[in-house]
């Protein structure tokens, strides 16, 4: 029986070589996530995901699933930009002194990427890999007049492919909260206090496929997502 | 012609070797964020190698299977409502041994743990720490073996580590006080030196160096040198 870490024997030289420049690869790739995401640079984040392989899905725990690259666009980058046109406007009534130009001033999401669990499908196709995401968040508080800092600690869980022009991409993302909480408040506090999620521009195409898990003190935390077993092609993969 | 295969798989079979043991690490972090230290302690702790070790923080050093399973599973906290812990694994260094049959990492370790409290609603902490593990492999698969959990600091949300190691949050258990249903140690405390004002930081653990053979190099659950 194979575990989560063991490599499958009946593999050639090459496939395996494959396999594990993939591993590499998806770190990149995840790593440039990080960095496109924190930058605003929402072309760049949209791009990432797969362009030849249908069935993109973006699911965010709070709102539900996003279907095809412009549901991605509406998952990630709408509330990105919802956030970013608060800010500029939350920014320049307060600090008028400041000359505010980018919308995204005093903005930070710095989201560091961390315990991964990557399996690359037997047959080089695809892959599956989880990450404990810990992040600093910054925006504007209209409530405080001024930017806020916070917490959030996130699981994400992705789906990979192997497109035919040689890149790996993005297929299906899903972020679990784990908690988010204002700087100057813990999470169990936070929790304590009802909070709603931010606005988004769009609905989603269906509900979340799992109920929402953060953080309470009347709830154990559970086994989600979860990390991936070895497996042999996108097929056989169960629900993220 | 041979001799350049047999050294392309060996080189091909060490990139492999430090993937899974990064995943082993990471499946480790999931299932115990998870509560699922039983499932954890039957996977992915190795059964065979003889020596199997676990020292975690300031409890001692617990040795053999039994033992072990007393401290990590039966004295784990009981999965309950408002309970929450999490640790990452980052900053890895991860040494293969060049006979492939054993390996030696270390992590840096971010986290965070909410503990129910008798009188109130639970309390938020940091807690930040360290892993020194030796690995071996067992039936094609890389397990846990000497597994040594040390102490950076852990401090309540509101309190920074500086003020918690001058003033210790009073329902902290003393320093080694077993959890309920935990085995006794084997041993004591090989080296666990959490944050304080007048201690410096060590290099500890020691990340690995290339070696050739576990004869030739240290267990992380010894005494360091």
């Amino acid at each position: 029986m194979t575990t989560s870490t063991e490599t499958p024997t009946t593999l050639t030289r090459v496939q395996r070589l494959h396999r594990i420049k993939a591993v590499h690869e998806i770190h990149n790739l995840i790593g440039r996530h990080a960095f496109f995401n924190a930058a605003g640079h929402y072309d760049d984040l949209i791009g990432a995901f797969a362009r030849h392989t249908p069935g993109v899905t973006v699911e965010l725990a709070d709102w539900g699933v996003y279907k095809g690259l412009d549901g991605a666009r509406a998952a990630l980058v709408g509330p990105l930009l919802e956030m970013a046109r608060r800010n500029g406007e939350g920014m320049r009534a307060a600090y008028p002194e400041l000359d505010v130009r980018d919308d995204r001033a005093g903005m930070l999401l710095e989201s560091a990427f961390t315990t991964p669990v990557i399996q690359v499908a037997e047959d080089g196709g695809s892959a599956r890999g989880v990450w404990m995401v810990m992040a600093a968040q910054t925006g504007f508080n209209p409530d405080a007049g001024r930017p806020e800092a916070g917490w959030a600690w996130v699981h994400y869980a992705v789906d990979f492919v192997h497109e035919e022009d040689g890149a790996w991409r993005i297929l299906r993302l899903r972020v679990v909260p784990r908690f988010r909480t204002a700087y100057g408040s813990s999470w169990v506090e936070s929790s304590l206090r009802e909070q709603a999620p931010p606005p988004l521009t769009t609905t989603s195409d269906r509900p979340p496929t799992a109920p929402l898990n953060d953080y309470s003190v009347t709830r154990v935390p559970t086994y989600d997502p979860i990390p991936p077993e070895p497996y042999r092609t996108l097929d056989d993969l169960p629900p993220l | 012609m041979a001799q350049d295969q047999d050294d392309f798989d060996r080189r091909l079979r060490r990139l492999e070797d430090i993937h899974e043991i990064n995943n082993l690490m990471g499946m480790h972090e999931y299932l115990h964020a998870a509560g699922r230290n039983g499932e954890e302690f039957e996977k992915l702790f190795a059964k065979d190698a003889p020596g199997l070790t676990f020292e975690p923080e300031d409890w001692g050093v617990f040795e053999g299977a039994e033992t072990v399973k007393g401290c990590y599973v039966d004295g784990a906290p009981p999965e309950v409502p408002g309970l929450m812990t999490e640790h990452a694994a980052t900053t890895p260094v991860i040494e293969i041994a060049e006979d492939g049959l054993t390996a030696k990492g270390v992590w840096i370790s971010p986290g965070h743990e909410t503990f129910p409290m008798p009188d109130g609603p639970p309390i938020a902490h940091w807690s930040w720490g360290r892993y020194g593990i030796d690995f071996v492999k067992e039936g094609g698969a890389w397990k846990f073996w000497h597994f040594h959990i040390y102490t950076t600091f852990r401090t309540p949300y509101h309190q920074s580590w500086v003020e918690s190691s001058i003033d210790r949050p009073p329902y902290f258990p003393e320093p080694g006080q077993l959890m309920e249903g935990m085995t006794p140690p084997s041993r004591p405390v090989t080296f666990n030196q959490p944050y304080h004002v007048d201690t410096a930081q060590q290099p500890a653990p020691a990340p690995p160096v290339p070696y050739r053979t576990f004869d030739e190099t240290w267990s992380y659950t010894d005494q360091p040198t």
